[in-house]
């Protein structure tokens, strides 16, 4: 029972999470259409570009409750049915299934006569010679067309199909609305074409390339946060009182409060610079002759890759986690000093262990689940903090991808990297939870 | 001693930020020619400016001992009555041929820029710190960055504050369903990072400084709630709270006078963190170029401009990091003290 209610919470923050950023989308939606009234682009499609992020977004259904969902009988008389099948050879939703199995051709052709005869908009023709593979730029224009063309049939799937009224009165009531439009999308990765970014690309194009970048960036910095907080918590809890506790209590206090950016800025300024000294490279995560190399063919995981990588990262993963080191480092150093205290430890004093070898040991086993707890906690800093270093180092994640979407003003990409960045932060929190209960079995709260 | 020393320096940076626009402004303060005297800077002062000295000497009241409380609610209401005059900026005019200029400690306004000096260093003539890359003072803009800074870390926290009592309150007292929607809003809200959310919207269009101030407000009310929350339930457990049910005390009554005052002690300890997160956020933000509008100074933004010519003019990087560091640094130390103070357990000597 703990279990499912855990996974309830889980679903319930995730229908939480798609509401704050449908709610981004719904304040700021008016301004989508007005923005492009002004500058309409026919491509790929006839169809310029507010009327597709119109059908996009769903804007003119309701938010969250639509009392007459559409229907093929509501929406056409029967007789229109009729000599729609008679023309087509099927009636409209097979017809258009057919379509989408068929090649491009076949499928412009098709959704011309249904422009002409069913009221769809003119999603424009395929282009390249028939037969033949057609260049890169047709194909992509003809995937752009693809994609269109299926977005506006699964938004307007019902308006064709004989729905029973029991779903009118039920069902299609939630379903037709502009949020359930946004969790479907979201819910099969799609998040429509980059605007601005790289025009034309899909959104979840760009997010594959960059999240590598963030994850491996992350996944390093929680493994040096870890490895800086914990040894030096418990150097302190082992000196406490000391002249060395009480310079590093000072030092992490001051640190604590250290801007982020300004301590990269600095770095980049006196370490990595002409000017100065010039320890480590800046830019990227690859030095452009390695880069070369890699794109020519050369092994990812070869020793001179991983090098060059680890040589450009150190700089952004320090700046990246001295922050939450600090918090780690003062947990740390507090759970010590509370084992410190228990009898187990004065029995292992008794026995003659030195006091070093019970603190990095005995006491550093207790302190593991605070130290899991505390994952979850610092957490939301690791993930702000990418943002600023990924811009100070210009590498390539999805920090930088967020940032480019606020300059540049590319919605879904914003949108996109909203959502995915907080429903891995849910997992994130599920994940500690999970390794929280595992380290410390007397909690098994949900 | 530390406490008092940060609560010093918070009070004096706040003064500072008050009185800001009369300590760098391009127009002088006062313009004497013959008999008529005019107060070109005093009179450029819109309602934000005086609300602001209105409030910070309201504050200062709130913490001196009684006499001086008393003396300083008065100057307080007057300042707050001076800016019920509607000033109109007016077009500075040049001072008549003659007359005595009384000008502003600093006589640039954030925004001016002084073309001919151009990444001047520190203790240039006219530049008491020097200036930054298109000629703008850099102690003007200090000062003015400062301001912002503050305006955002206090307002921001008081909003989240003020949200977070209010959702920490229902969660405790209004059942379990309640419960279970706050703490679900409160989980949500720790996986939402602020800093992708003010992206998000900015990849929209710019956003106004209230605009952030609710954002980064938004974002943090989710601590407070469940501190509150836990609060009230240790609260609400303790006899002295059944005995004023036992009273027959309204249930809001016992809320009110009883609960939310023994629960709010360490919502102010999280408030003092949270006022230097918020700085620390805003100021990260603008770095970024995400943050308050550009017209407005602020030190992130500084620390974005200067970072252009670091290498010619290292002030430009290390001023407003080191202002953003002590800052924050004022803040930690209250909210370390005030913890002391509410939980003297955890307290160490010496920290």
């Amino acid at each position: 029972v703990t279990h499912l209610r855990r996974l309830g919470f889980v679903l319930v923050s995730f229908l939480g999470i798609t509401i704050v950023t449908f709610a981004v989308l719904g304040a700021a939606g008016p301004a989508i259409t007005a923005a492009d009234e002004a500058e309409p682009r026919a491509e790929p499609g006839a169809r310029d570009r507010a009327a597709r992020l119109a059908e996009r977004y769903a804007l003119d259904r309701p938010l969250f409750y639509n009392p007459s969902p559409p229907d093929a009988a509501a929406k056409r008389p029967a007789a229109e049915r009729e000599r729609l099948r008679r023309v087509l050879g099927a009636p409209v939703p097979e017809f258009v299934t057919r379509l989408f199995a068929a090649d491009d051709y076949a499928l412009s052709e098709g959704l011309a006569l249904l422009h002409r005869e069913a009221a769809f908009p003119d999603f424009g023709h395929a282009r390249g010679p028939r037969g033949a593979p057609p260049s890169a730029d047709d194909a992509r224009h003809n995937a752009a067309l693809r994609r269109d063309a299926a977005l506006w049939w699964r938004r307007h799937e019902n308006e064709h199909r004989e729905r029973p009224t029991i779903w009118r009165a039920t069902l299609g009531r939630i379903t037709e609305t502009r949020y359930a439009a946004w969790l479907g999308d979201l819910v099969r990765l799609d998040f429509g074409d980059s605007l601005s970014i790289r025009p034309q690309a899909r959104v979840l194009d760009l997010v594959r390339e960059r999240l590598p970048v963030t994850l491996a960036v992350m996944g390093v910095a929680t493994l040096v946060l870890f490895a800086i907080g914990v040894p030096l918590g418990l150097a302190c809890a082992a000196r406490r009182g000391r002249a060395f506790d009480r310079v590093a209590q000072g030092a992490l206090f001051v640190l604590h409060a250290t801007p982020e950016f300004w301590v990269g800025t600095l770095a980049i300024v006196y370490l990595a610079s002409d000017a100065h000294w010039r320890l480590f490279p800046v830019g990227g995560i690859l030095s452009p002759d390695v880069a070369a190399a890699v794109a020519a063919g050369e092994a990812r995981w070869s020793p001179r890759v991983l090098l060059d990588a680890g040589h450009h990262l150190v700089l952004p993963v320090l700046v990246l986690v001295f922050p939450a080191s600090v918090v780690v480092a003062r947990h740390v150093r507090a759970a010590a000093i509370e084992t410190l205290g228990s009898r187990f430890v004065t029995a292992l004093r008794a026995r003659g262990i030195p006091e070093r070898r019970i603190v990095f040991s005995h006491v550093m086993r207790n302190c593991a689940p605070p130290v899991i707890a505390l994952f979850t906690s610092v957490l939301p800093g690791l993930v702000t903090g990418s943002i600023l270093i990924e811009v100070l180092f210009s590498l390539e994640g999805m920090g930088l991808l967020s940032w480019q979407a606020a300059i540049y003003r590319d919605f879904p990409v914003g949108m996109a990297v909203l959502a995915l960045v907080a429903v891995v932060m849910l997992l994130a929190h599920v994940l500690g939870d999970l390794l929280h209960a595992l380290a410390d079995p007397r909690v098994r709260r949900p | 001693v530390k406490a008092r020393i940060a609560i010093c320096v918070l009070v004096a940076l706040a003064g500072l930020a008050a009185v800001a626009p009369l300590l760098a402004n391009e127009r002088p303060l006062a313009v004497v020619a013959g008999g008529a005297s005019t107060f070109p800077a005093f009179a450029a002062l819109d309602r934000a400016d005086v609300f602001w000295a209105a409030a910070f000497v309201a504050c200062l009241g709130m913490v001196l001992p009684r006499l001086g409380r008393a003396a300083l609610v008065l100057l307080a209401a007057l300042v707050a009555g001076f800016g019920a005059f509607a000033f109109e900026p007016r077009a500075l005019e040049p001072p008549p041929p003659g007359a005595r200029v009384f000008s502003a400690p600093v006589s640039y306004g954030p925004t001016n820029t002084d073309v001919a000096r151009r990444l001047a260093g520190i203790g240039a003539p006219g530049h008491p710190l020097g200036t930054d890359d298109v000629g703008r003072d850099v102690l003007a803009r200090l000062l003015h960055g400062l301001r912002l800074s503050l305006l955002v870390g206090f307002a921001a926290t008081a909003v989240a504050v003020a949200a977070g009592v209010l959702l920490g309150v229902w969660a405790a007292c209004g059942g379990r369903a309640a419960d279970a929607i706050a703490s679900s809003v409160v989980q949500t809200s720790f996986c939402v990072p602020a800093a992708f959310v003010v992206a998000a919207v900015q990849s929209f269009g710019p956003i106004s400084l209230a605009a952030v101030i609710l954002l980064l407000a938004l974002l943090r009310f989710g601590t407070v709630a469940r501190l509150v929350r836990q609060e009230c339930l240790k609260v609400r457990a303790q006899p002295f709270v059944l005995a004023a049910r036992g009273l027959g005390l309204h249930p809001l009554r016992v809320l009110t006078r009883h609960v939310l005052p023994n629960a709010l002690v360490p919502v102010t300890v999280a408030a003092a963190f949270g006022v230097a997160g918020a700085i620390l956020s805003e100021a990260g933000l603008s770095f970024l170029g995400l943050g308050v509008p550009e017209r407005i100074p602020s030190l992130g933004r500084m620390l974005n401009d200067g970072r252009r010519v670091a290498t010619l003019a290292p002030h430009l990087v290390v001023l407003p990091g080191l202002l953003i560091l002590v800052l924050v640094l004022a803040c930690h130390t209250v909210g370390a003290w005030l913890r002391d103070l509410a939980d003297p357990r955890g307290a160490e000597p010496g920290s």
